[in-house]
């Protein structure tokens, strides 16, 4: 209830959050509580009134609520990259919203468990906070980031003297705004701490808990595979550090999927293998969906993270030409990085090399560039441009809502506008081959629907309108925006209707409660087990549409640079 | 006199473009420039020649005697009228545009168009651009692609069904060509240079008589972008040779600007996921709300859909 009147009402103090949801004071204060500890909701402090009292005002992060939706989708995420220790971990966090280590350790009850299944536990939390899975909680988290914004705004302009002008106020607004980007670009990890130890005679140390009780220390192999030629690494999660779930970075691993089955569905398996190894690669680096490109990847670097049982036989026809073989050469004769020793079956390490050289190149001469080549240097260096993925990915979600939505005449013409930019109906009508009373039709349909928009220019002084040119041209935002009031008015619709069919069937929900019929399905009836299985199936199907629009949102939205949150 | 004036009539047939003083003066020395002044001004008033201007040059040009009779059955308003209808060549020439150039007035004009059809010398056309035009030509003149629209059109119709017809079989020959025919799920490398350009491909219609109308290269390169635009083909930049270094790789084509190739796209039937469920088709889901008649909960292409 006090989330709902946030949304609808807005930003409220606490006095009128109190009004407008008629509980008592008690009730919105823990309710207030819970919703900001899972960050739902923000608060932020200002100045009112003459006497300058401090007002707090609450509101709600919506981003966070819609991110609700694919928690399922994180889960899964987080059980393939950290295993089942991992994921219990995770969702400790995730259900409790903000919990330190050590508090999660003793919810699932893990100094019961064994020795190995503690340092299992260990592992998997060091590599959560590691790969940012879970980020450190900073006091300032919870306050509303518009607020940090002006308050960090208004100590600046405090510093001069007089009223500042337009200029200074947006030479203060870009040092703000660079201050902000140096914190985000800032790579270090908080919450974990990695100390090089040497050993002198080079053997294994053991697993110890720290001076303090509360501290594990975990250690690595000596034979240098870390990197840390012969020393030993540590990694140190601090016990008493509090950690939240970091959703952004995980939009990172859903919108690689994205790009990898777009790469697969317009090439093959064999292509799409190569996109995941690179993004792979790049996963640790990048930080959120914010980041434009990714860092620069060698070929070696690529070829190496391949699977073994990469599709690459028969993905690609090279066909007699000897430049990549030659390349293929050049590559495993100057580093000798090549990896399997022929254990792909019929393909041999050269060939390997062979294809993966001519898929980069498949990828890289792709018409959406996403796959940049920056040098030449050992047979290529390669960079991921995320803004050009995200525009791809989007623009292929659009083009197929509208080419459902509305035929494939309609979609042409987008593609026509996309590629054009600004045309009138006549030049729209010639380059889509259609006749032009079916052009203007069908422009009209698509500006209604908000996939279009119309720029005019008058011919005379007077603007007369039947005298203007009318250009029509895709307005990105505005497409997205029309899209996603599609997309969220759709999960609305499927939100009642799941509401409604298990509202019709409340009384045989309650009834499978019930402890008897829990431990004996058998005393339900057939018309009952059927109505059961009706639910089931209907839930199922209402769900996974529900995922699906939320991967379009995803595709649409939430993976672009611009509108990526932090 | 007469003499000369056939002289000077005879030169100006022969010289379709037009001759002027300096032409008749060389090729008639023994006349002075007086005397093929005089004839030429006789010849003009006579019909048989016409004063043409091309810049800042007076041309003569020669009048045949079939035109002739035709002309002198003209009053002179028709004859003019007449005159830029025939200068408009297959362009065709407005009724607008005839009254601002002969400065004549709208019921004359239309007078000399009623007189001018009713001797068949002149037809109306309409024009795909312009279809509320009417535009006036000689009767023997084959009216521009510009104004019956080219291939596309019949009738001044866009003959949608042809335009189709003609891209599945352009596509289906660019897909047969766009991936390796001993295993269709691979691709080419990206220096493959053997994707088809659209010379090739209208060499292909016109070997195999997909169409008897006659299509020219920009007419295939309007059809394979509509094909780019349906998302259903993709155009490559063919492969540059870059000099030394390259290590063997094959030239360029001949005209590697213009040459474009184009590659089929794998079209993988993927719904949206909007339209996946009822309320991507709905006609009233600009009117579905949480309350009123037509609510999710109400929904019958819901019920539909769940228990399909």
């Amino acid at each position: 209830t006090v989330a709902g009147v946030l949304i609808r009402d807005g930003r409220l103090p606490l006095g009128l959050l109190i009004k407008n949801t008629k509980l008592s004071a008690r009730e919105v204060k823990q309710a207030l509580v819970v919703l900001i500890q899972h960050g739902v909701v923000t608060h932020a402090a200002s100045k009112e009134g003459a006497g300058g009292r401090m007002v707090t005002y609450y509101s709600v992060n919506t981003r966070v609520v819609l991110r609700q939706q694919r928690l399922g989708l994180y889960l899964a995420l987080v059980e393939e990259r950290m295993g089942k220790e991992g994921v219990a971990v995770f969702r400790t966090v995730m259900e409790n919203g903000i919990m330190s280590i050590g508090t999660v350790k003793e919810r699932l009850g893990s100094s019961e468990w064994p020795q190995a299944a503690q340092i299992k536990l260990d592992a998997a939390t060091s590599k959560l906070v590691r790969e940012r899975f879970i980020v450190a909680v900073a006091p300032g988290d919870t306050v509303t980031r518009i607020d940090k914004t002006m308050e960090a705004e208004a100590v600046e302009l405090d510093k001069l003297a007089v009223l500042p002008t337009a200029k200074e106020l947006l030479t203060i607004r870009r040092m703000l705004n660079d201050r902000a980007e140096q914190e985000y670009s800032n790579t270090s990890v908080v919450g974990i701490k990695r100390v090089a130890e040497e050993e002198a005679d080079g053997h294994v140390s053991k697993v110890v808990v720290g001076p303090d009780g509360r501290t594990l220390v975990v250690a690595n192999g000596t034979n240098g595979t870390d990197g840390t030629n012969g020393n030993e690494s540590q990694d140190t999660v601090d016990q008493t550090q509090c950690f939240r779930v970091y959703y952004d970075r995980l939009d990172v691993f859903l919108r690689n999927q994205q790009l990898v089955n777009y790469f697969a569905d317009k090439y093959n398996a064999g292509a799409g293998a190569i996109v995941k190894a690179m993004l792979r690669i790049t996963e640790s680096r990048t930080k959120t969906c914010r980041d434009r490109r990714s860092e620069v990847l060698s070929v070696a670097q690529v070829i190496n993270q391949l699977p073994q049982d990469a599709p690459l036989a028969d993905a690609v026809d090279t066909g007699s030409d000897m430049f990549f073989q030659d390349l293929a050469a050049s590559a495993t004769s100057g580093n000798g990085t090549a990896k399997g020793g022929g254990g792909n079956g019929a393909l041999t390490p050269a060939k390997r090399t062979e294809l993966a050289f001519a898929l980069l190149e498949v990828v890289r001469a792709d018409a959406s560039g996403i796959v940049v080549k920056v040098d030449d240097r050992g047979g290529g260096q390669y960079q991921l441009n995320f803004d050009r993925a995200a525009s791809a990915l989007r623009d292929q979600s659009l083009d197929t809502l509208v080419h459902e939505k509305f035929g494939s005449l309609h979609a042409r013409i987008v593609r026509v506008l996309r590629d054009k930019q600004k045309l009138d109906e006549k030049s729209v009508a010639t380059a889509a081959m259609m006749p032009i009373a079916a052009c203007r039709e069908r422009l009209h349909d698509l500006a209604l629907a908000g996939f279009i928009d119309s720029y005019e220019i008058a011919r005379t002084v007077d603007r007369n309108p039947s005298r203007m040119f009318y250009l029509w041209y895709i307005n990105p935002q505005k497409q997205t925006r029309a899209a996603m009031r599609y997309i969220f008015k759709s999960m609305t619709n499927v939100f009642a209707r799941l509401d409604k069919e298990l509202a019709a069937r409340a009384p045989l929900v309650a009834k499978t409660k019930r402890a008897d019929v829990a431990a004996d399905q058998s005393l339900l009836t057939d018309s009952e087990k059927n109505e059961l299985a009706a639910l089931s199936a209907a839930q199922t199907r209402l769900e996974v549409a529900n995922v699906r629009l939320d991967g379009m949102l995803l595709a649409v939205h939430d993976i672009s640079p611009e509108h990526a949150s932090f | 006199m007469a003499e000369l004036e056939a002289k000077i009539y005879e030169h100006a047939l022969k010289n379709s473009n037009g001759i002027d003083n300096d032409y008749l003066n060389d090729a008639l020395p023994e006349h002075t420039l007086e005397d093929i002044v005089n004839g030429v001004n006789r010849l003009l008033q006579s019909g048989q020649l016409e004063l043409l201007q091309v810049g800042r040059t007076i041309l003569y040009r020669g009048v045949h005697r079939s035109e002739m009779e035709r002309m002198s059955e003209l009053t002179s308003d028709e004859r003019l009228v007449y005159k830029h209808i025939e200068n408009s060549g297959g362009e065709g020439i407005w009724v607008r545009t005839l009254k601002q150039k002969t400065n004549l007035l709208q019921g004359v004009i239309t007078r000399c168009l009623k007189v001018l059809e009713q001797r068949a010398l002149i037809k109306s056309v309409k024009s795909v651009k312009h279809p509320t035009r009417k535009l006036y030509m000689l009767i023997n003149v084959d009216p521009s692609s510009d104004v019956t629209g080219g291939p596309w059109y019949t009738d001044q119709e866009m003959d949608s069904d042809f335009i189709d017809q003609l891209a599945r079989q352009c596509y289906q020959f660019i897909y047969a060509h766009s991936f390796p025919r001993h295993n269709t799920k691979a691709v080419y490398s990206a220096n493959h240079t053997g994707y088809p350009t659209s010379s090739q491909i209208k060499r292909f219609i016109h070997e195999n008589r997909i169409t008897n109308v006659d299509l020219s290269t920009a007419n295939i390169e309007e059809l394979l972008a509509m094909l780019v635009y349906d998302g259903k083909v993709e155009r490559v930049a063919p492969v540059f040779d870059m000099g030394a270094g390259g290590g063997g790789r094959p030239a360029a084509t001949s005209n590697p600007r213009t040459d474009w190739m184009y590659r089929a796209l794998r079209v993988n039937a993927r719904d949206s996921p909007l339209t996946d469920i009822p309320c991507g088709r709905c006609p009233v889901f600009d009117r579905c709300s949480d309350s009123g008649a037509i609510t999710p909960a109400k929904c019958e292409y819901f019920k539909k859909w769940l228990a399909f």
